[in-house]
């Protein structure tokens, strides 16, 4: 980098084709969704058959790499505005020293020609001349230069000497951007293959880290989202940024913007997306390295008699130390699975009619946190939100998205041409075991505060004139959790649906923040957990929603035990999909059961 | 490859004897019968089929929503080898006054083409909906109708589904 270069250099050049990859980025997001909600799903709905399987797993490689150059885009376009910005503010202190030094001449190399001058007092006149400027002054090196210009016969130097100055700096800033942003966009490049990698996803995460760093000058102009948690101070920030802005944030930030409760749910599903990507690249690296670590022991070996103390033989056993090797293994898969329950429910859209489905959570964290809609939750007229209990986390997430999908399913028939989103919400770290964790409160008031946003959320960010109907549905622990929201905070719900209920800290109905007969309680037969837990979780008096004066409408079940409650075709689930749809009157009640004897809840343990 | 046409067009009774036929005697689990090996998407197109046999059972004029099958587990047994089809869907006639009608027709009807009515009478919600359920040990699928009179537009609420289904080796369930 040098004056002429610097001089020469137009920063909107660099901000134009940011916009360029921006645009490019948009339409690869385009094409993902098309190519996955449209032209996949589709065809899922009239082709069967092994030629059109074959054809979803290249629509499905397809949508990879559109979802990949969707992401690089953005971070492209950042990079490109980070060194742009840089680039500009050297620039216009280059452009202010030039203006200054009128009656000079700046030249070519940089160097600043002064006129013959002459101070007040002396005689002669001081021939001009040429001076060049040095960057990065010091004090020592202002006062030293200070006086060379105090004892220089001719006023104009030191004036001079101090644009030449300017103008040093102002190279010399640019200089460093240049060779601060040189690697990081050389970095940018991708393999010219057309697989989508683990590994380069895990390059799109160093990528983003290597841009976020160097473009924080940029990054900085944008104002950040609010600390208040207010989803609706949420929506205002994100309607207050530009397009480009918002497309930086989303690039730079995905995960804070995935969980920022009032954004739109497009909006959230799209940067969700992103940190699913990489974090299902990283963990595949991850699991790899693992196995390399851990090879497989040999599977079979003898089985020896227990009888007779001898070998049989050709029979082979799986031997402890591989038995143990499978557990460890199964162990370092398990958030894979979970992330990959997560993306074959995006693959079967359109399957028998499945609507588009949105992510509105996701990270690995911890227990990890996915919440996963049916349908666009800011269009429907019927929300559901599914909230698990006792054992969910991440890795097991598919049997709870389903839960969520046979919602789906019985309510939107039910709804009578209105549209139902229902949404599987593992927001909150669960207890890990029933007996060990499970007696514990704090899991639940931990997890209420997110809840109680998340619902807020859902409000802020539907759109069209009538408010959503909203119904919160909770299992076990969760119901738990949807107490000690309503007890804590505002519980943002029209209806209420506990099924299988050890209590909920509250004691009665009226407690859940809905209007008076809207809280729903399922105990199925065969079902302890109610009676287990209401020494724990109960409310006064350890009353629990099973109990008559608790005060909720008892749905008939016709499944037994504590997990049955979304057995499709069962009544539990159908009752389950009415309150959704807001058809409470045509419910199947029952009276509320009777509470187990304290024998028979101990013979249950 | 093969493209799916509208159940009704469809030939139904061979496609069904090759999954339920040699399943009729195994085993039960937890009451639920064994409907036989298939996919779960050939299940659901199964699954079609038989709703819209008793569609044609209605016999008055209406429409019927558009809603397809779903997949659920089955209790007790393995999720990733074992599942269930249900298929809600609802009947609107085209007068309302016709509702009564299409109920009695299926009350009539049903028995006539192997199903069992094994349940008749109001229920026990707000509204007092007259359901209906009926097994067909042939087929393995039960439905139960609920006749929402207070509905707005009345109609029959039908909620289908079968026993449980096997997939065939070396497969996982498809969910959908």
């Amino acid at each position: 980098m040098d004056y002429a270069t610097l001089k020469a250099f137009k920063p909107s050049e660099y901000e134009d084709a940011a916009d360029g990859y921006r645009s490019m980025g948009n339409v690869a997001q385009a094409a993902k969704d098309r190519v996955e909600n449209t032209v996949a799903a589709g065809m899922r709905k009239t082709l069967q058959g092994d030629a059109a399987e074959a054809a979803q797993k290249q629509l499905q490689a397809l949508t990879k790499n559109f979802h990949y150059i969707q992401t690089e885009c953005g971070v492209i376009s950042t990079a490109l505005n980070g060194f742009a910005y840089d680039m500009a503010a050297a620039k216009r202190k280059l452009d202010t020293a030039i203006g200054d030094a009128q009656g000079c001449t700046v030249n070519p190399d940089g160097s600043v020609t002064f006129p013959a001058g002459q101070k007040p007092g002396d005689e002669k006149v001081a021939d001009g001349g040429t001076v060049t400027g040095s960057a990065g002054g010091s004090p020592t090196s202002d006062a030293v230069e200070r006086q060379a210009a105090n004892i220089h016969p001719n006023p104009n130097y030191g004036k001079a000497m101090g644009y030449a100055n300017r103008i040093a700096d102002a190279v010399r800033e640019a200089t460093d951007a240049d060779t601060k942003w040189a690697p990081k966009i050389q970095a940018l490049k991708a393999d010219d293959d057309l697989t989508v990698s683990a590994r380069d996803w895990t390059d799109v995460t160093s990528d983003t880290g290597g841009v976020r760093d160097a473009a924080d000058a940029y990054l900085d102009t944008i104002k950040p989202p609010p600390k208040n948690d207010l989803p609706q101070d949420n929506a205002n920030w994100w309607n207050g940024l530009s397009e480009e802005q918002r497309a930086a944030y989303v690039s730079m930030h995905p995960a804070s913007i995935g969980a920022l409760d009032g954004l739109p749910s497009a909006v959230r599903d799209d940067a969700n997306r992103m940190v699913l990507a990489e974090a299902r690249g990283a963990a595949q690296v991850e699991y790899d390295t693992w196995l390399k670590k851990h090879p497989e022991p040999t599977r079979h070996t003898d089985y020896i008699n227990p009888m007779t103390g001898t070998i049989m033989k050709g029979v082979k056993v799986d031997s402890v130390a591989w038995k143990e090797w499978e557990e460890a293994r199964k162990s370092a898969h398990k958030s894979i699975d979970g992330m990959d329950a997560i993306q074959n429910r995006f693959d079967q859209t359109g399957t028998k009619g499945l609507p588009e489905a949105y992510l509105l959570g996701f990270s690995t964290e911890g227990d990890g946190r996915a919440i996963l809609a049916n349908g666009n939750p800011d269009t429907a007229d019927h929300q559901s939100v599914y909230v698990p209990g006792t054992t969910a986390e991440l890795g097991k997430i598919e049997g709870d998205i389903n839960r969520s999908v046979n919602v789906w399913r019985s309510a939107d028939d039910n709804a009578d041409g209105e549209s139902v989103s229902s949404i599987t919400w593992l927001g909150y770290d669960a207890p890990d075991s029933v007996p060990k964790d499970a007696p514990f409160e704090h899991y639940a008031y931990d997890g209420a505060p997110a809840l109680n946003r998340f619902l807020d959320g859902l409000e802020t960010s539907h759109t069209g004139d009538t408010a959503p109907h909203r119904t919160v549905i909770s299992h076990s622990y969760g119901t738990t959790l949807v107490g000690a929201a309503a007890q804590a905070g505002d519980l943002n719900a029209d209806d209420v649906v506990f099924a299988g209920s050890p209590g909920v800290k509250v004691s009665g109905a009226e407690e859940m923040d809905v209007p008076k007969g809207h809280v729903w309680n399922e105990e199925a037969e065969g079902d302890v957990v109610p009676d287990l837990g209401r020494y724990g979780h109960g409310g006064d008096g350890f009353r629990i929603p099973s109990d008559e004066q608790f005060g909720a409408n008892q749905m008939t079940t016709d499944t037994e035990g504590h997990s049955g409650y979304w057995d499709e075709g069962s009544t539990s689930l159908e009752n389950q999909a009415l309150v959704v749809v807001g058809k409470g009157e045509d419910v199947a009640l029952k009276p509320p059961p009777n509470p187990l004897t304290s024998e028979e809840v101990l013979r249950s343990k | 490859m093969k493209t799916r046409m509208r159940a009704s067009v469809l030939a139904v009774p061979l496609v069904l004897t090759i999954l339920t036929g040699c399943g009729m005697t195994d085993d039960k689990s937890d009451g639920v019968p064994f409907a036989g090996t298939s996919t779960s998407l050939d299940a659901a197109d199964t699954m079609e089929r038989v709703s819209s046999e008793i569609y044609d059972l209605l016999g008055v004029k209406g429409k019927a929503s558009d809603s397809l099958p779903g997949v659920m587990d089955c209790s007790g047994k393995d999720t990733k080898t074992y599942f269930r089809i249900f298929h809600p869907w609802s009947f609107t006639p085209a007068s309302a006054s016709d509702l009564d009608e299409a109920m009695e027709r299926l009350k009539g009807e049903l028995p006539k083409h192997g199903w069992e009515i094994v349940e008749y009478g109001p229920n026990t919600s707000k509204n007092k909906n007259i359901t209906l359920t009926a097994d067909n040990d042939k087929k393995k699928v039960s439905v139960k109708v609920t006749k929402m009179a207070k509905n707005d537009p009345p109609k029959l609420s039908l909620n289908l589904v079968s026993g449980c289904y096997k997939v065939p080796d070396g497969e996982e369930v498809e969910r959908f």
